[in-house]
């Protein structure tokens, strides 16, 4: 127990003092502060990029409607309005645009007849978007003009466009949380993130196990303790620091959300945050983060431990990344239809529980006993694999051939003829 | 537990191992008395490591087994051993200090403890300048004695070093020596694995010598000497004109025409020749006379040296590897394990 923890112990404080911690910390806690402020961030992005629109009115009097129709649409299109302050001929409106006083002029007369009015844009390049958007919102400003000229009565219109109203009965229907939309995209977020720090800490499992064998402190090692203790002391030092950093971009987070949320209210994207998750979910999280980076960790360190040469961490990481990667798109497909069999079936499924039962969790209201029986196969599975992976450590850490995969699954290397 | 324990001892029986094909070690047995230093030689690649390791239990034998104070080695608890592999084991980018801190508490020292065992351990092999260095950062020779001191550090019973004086300078073989013959005082058993026969013949009262996987000697020193049945003649001439007490030895090519005539009428084989002195070989059996066998010399030159003694180790070790190169495997092996004297024969003057 005390070597236990003395390995541990070292495992934990050499990954604090790693550069690579240190500069994966910085960049997680930035992006989690970074989320934070996503929907503010794309706000100002989009004001970078909007357009100046001088209207030239003449004689119409829409421009105020047309402003107020086009500032009930998507940032990203909107213009910002102007009046034309300059005389009404052709000249000064294209000597403008091309000065780059405006990024157009849109030019506004009216028109006899059902039509009510003409319009022009002129600018510089060509500007869809922007054409677009002028029209749809010129449409709904020239609406009670038309409605006017053609003779037909406001409500009438309304009444003859408005939607079908369709009833619903469903006879079996699958409850979905309210803001299934919002759990749905967070918890695609937090998968994500589930995702990168597996394959984050796998790797680093793998390198720490590859630099105990080509330094050849794993013979000394060897003398003074067993395999599966110094496999054990490895994943859980080093799990340890990686909760650590998780922890901390957890409480930035929270702290960073809550911080905004005193600042403004929610409007629905800002829904998409951090904040508005349960504290159970949390939990889930905390949760399958430690088994899922147990049984890859294992799984890493198995196939670092069959490495002789550093050069060759790579095709040692393959299969541990296969898996990892072949849990992701199930993952993905999981998070489209958490309730549908795929899913189901995935979640119970060792290696991809961490990933898939965690989205169902989050996105449905499922029965405790489901996570729970998961976690129980998951923990089953990861003390055979350890198991294994001990037996693999202690094979294969002496040992400085190429490395081969079959090695790994070799009854008794070593032990021919 | 037991109260009167027999004094601790290492004994090997029988140990083999393979590696798919590679028969690494195929029969290798010696035995170890307590508070003593062993040495086990070999050429390169004759399984003297996997030896170690098997001792240590890094490895499993496939067969045989190691006992130290009559239990396997396995049972017993690891911080009873101390190794010094052959490649060094420090992790890179540790400290020199806390790398020591960490294997006294991984043999089970509380932190306070191994901290000021770390201290004097650094002053005693004068790593100071170093301690606060990563390893990466040391030359062969200090890393070489930074794992000596976590070979060490928690006292171990039995201290098993291998390759020790590799890649050490003169003063630091002489601080090696100095600890081994330390730790040998204090009752601890030791074994190292060298390729300078020197070493072993002036540390050790035991060896081990392996080659092809096989234990060809194993014994107290004397004893394998002995049982090589062979003597060895010292001889160095004074040179011409010197006056005979205190004069140096003769090195010209005269001087050499001198030495080859002894072997060549006394019927020796040359066995070296050096600046300083001349060795001969008496084969097994001659009876050797040292007063007449003296004057006879005497009728050559004035001799500077006239010594008759037991063959070196590295003498014994040249002749058995190269007599297992010669005629390999199974015939070479059990003729150097016989030492039966052949034709009774007199060293005549």
């Amino acid at each position: 127990m005390n070597q236990f923890r003395v390995l541990a112990r070292r495992e934990f404080l050499e990954m604090l003092r790693s550069t690579s911690y240190k500069v994966t910390t910085v960049i997680a806690v930035l992006m989690v502060v970074g989320l934070a402020f996503l929907p503010a961030l794309l706000d100002w992005l989009g004001s970078l990029d909007q357009r100046r629109v001088a209207v030239l009115d003449q004689g119409t009097g829409l421009a105020a409607a047309v402003e107020k129709a086009a500032a009930a649409q998507p940032s990203s299109a909107r213009p910002v309005f102007e009046a034309w302050s300059g005389p009404a001929d052709e000249a000064a409106v294209e000597k403008a645009v091309r000065d780059g006083k405006v990024s157009g002029v849109l030019w506004l007369r009216p028109a006899p007849g059902p039509e009510a009015l003409s319009a022009r844009y002129i600018s510089k390049d060509r500007q869809p978007d922007t054409v677009a958007a002028l029209s749809l919102a010129l449409g709904q400003a020239a609406l009670p003009l038309r409605l006017e000229r053609a003779g037909i009565a406001p409500a009438a219109f309304q009444a003859a466009t408005a939607p079908v109203a369709v009833e619903q009965v469903a006879l079996a229907p699958k409850e979905r949380p309210a803001n299934f939309m919002v759990t749905q995209g967070l918890g695609y977020f937090l998968m994500l993130f589930l995702y990168i720090a597996l394959a984050m800490y796998g790797a680093m499992v793998l390198y720490g196990v590859t630099t105990e064998k080509t330094s050849r402190i794993a013979e000394v090692l060897l003398v003074a303790t067993r395999p599966a203790t110094l496999l054990l002391a490895k994943l859980v030092g080093l799990g340890a620091a990686g909760l650590v950093q998780f922890l901390l971009m957890a409480v930035v987070g929270v702290g960073v959300t809550l911080a905004r949320g005193l600042q403004d209210g929610l409007s629905p994207l800002r829904q998409l945050q951090l904040s508005t998750l349960p504290v159970a979910d949390w939990i889930w999280l905390v949760l399958f983060f430690l088994v899922g980076f147990l049984m890859y960790s294992a799984l890493y360190a198995a196939m670092g431990a069959m490495v002789s040469r550093p050069e060759e961490a790579q095709s040692a990481s393959g299969l541990p990344t296969l898996v990892l990667v072949a849990a992701y798109m199930v993952a993905i497909a999981a998070i489209i239809t958490p309730d549908g069999r795929v899913a189901t079936i995935g979640s119970f499924v060792p290696f991809l529980t961490p990933m898939i039962m965690f989205v169902r969790v989050l996105t449905l209201p499922l029965p405790i006993w489901q996570p729970l029986l998961a976690l129980a196969v998951n923990l089953a599975v990861l003390w055979l694999l350890v198991r294994w992976a001990a037996r693999v450590y202690r094979d294969n850490l002496l040992v400085q051939e190429p490395f081969s995969l079959r090695r790994a699954f070799r009854l008794r290397p070593g032990a021919a003829g | 537990m037991a109260g009167m324990a027999a004094p601790p001892t290492l004994e090997v029986e029988g140990l083999r191992k393979s590696f798919g094909p590679v028969q690494a070690v195929r029969e290798v047995g010696f035995r170890v008395d307590a508070g003593t230093a062993f040495g086990v030689i070999g050429p390169n690649g004759a399984g003297k490591t996997t030896t170690l390791r098997m001792i240590l239990n890094i490895l499993t034998p496939d067969a045989g087994r190691a006992l130290f104070r009559g239990r396997p080695t396995s049972e017993l608890p690891p911080r009873l051993f101390g190794y010094l592999p052959e490649e060094h084991g420090l992790y890179p980018r540790m400290r020199v200090r806390e790398q020591l801190v960490f294997f006294g508490q991984l043999a089970g020292l509380g932190g306070g403890e191994a901290r000021r065992r770390a201290d004097a351990w650094i002053e005693r092999l004068a790593l100071g300048p170093w301690a606060d260095k990563p390893a990466q950062a040391l030359s062969k020779g200090n890393a070489q004695k930074a794992q000596l001191a976590t070979a060490l550090l928690h006292e171990p019973e039995l201290i098993v070093l291998d390759e020790p004086f590799a890649g050490l300078d003169p003063v630091n073989v002489d601080l090696l020596k100095s600890v081994i013959r330390e730790q040998v005082e204090a009752g601890r058993t030791l074994l190292f694995s060298s390729h300078r026969m020197e070493h072993v013949e002036e540390l050790c009262e035991g060896v081990c010598l392996i080659a092809g996987g096989r234990a060809l000697l194993a014994g107290p020193i004397g004893e394998v000497k002995r049982a090589d049945g062979r003597r060895t003649l010292r001889l160095a001439f004074a040179r011409a004109g010197d006056e005979p007490a205190g004069g140096e030895p003769a090195a010209d090519g005269r001087a050499n025409e001198l030495y080859e005539a002894v072997a060549r009428e006394l019927q020796l084989t040359v066995a070296r020749r050096g600046v300083d002195f001349w060795e001969y070989l008496i084969e097994p059996g001659r009876r050797v006379e040292p007063g007449p066998l003296l004057e006879r010399i005497r009728s050559f030159g004035t001799p500077l040296r006239f010594e008759i003694g037991l063959p070196s180790l590295e003498r014994i070790y040249i002749d058995r590897v190269e007599g297992l190169r010669e005629q390999p495997d199974e015939a070479a092996a059990a003729r150097n394990r016989t030492t039966a004297p052949r034709e009774r024969e007199e060293v005549r003057p």
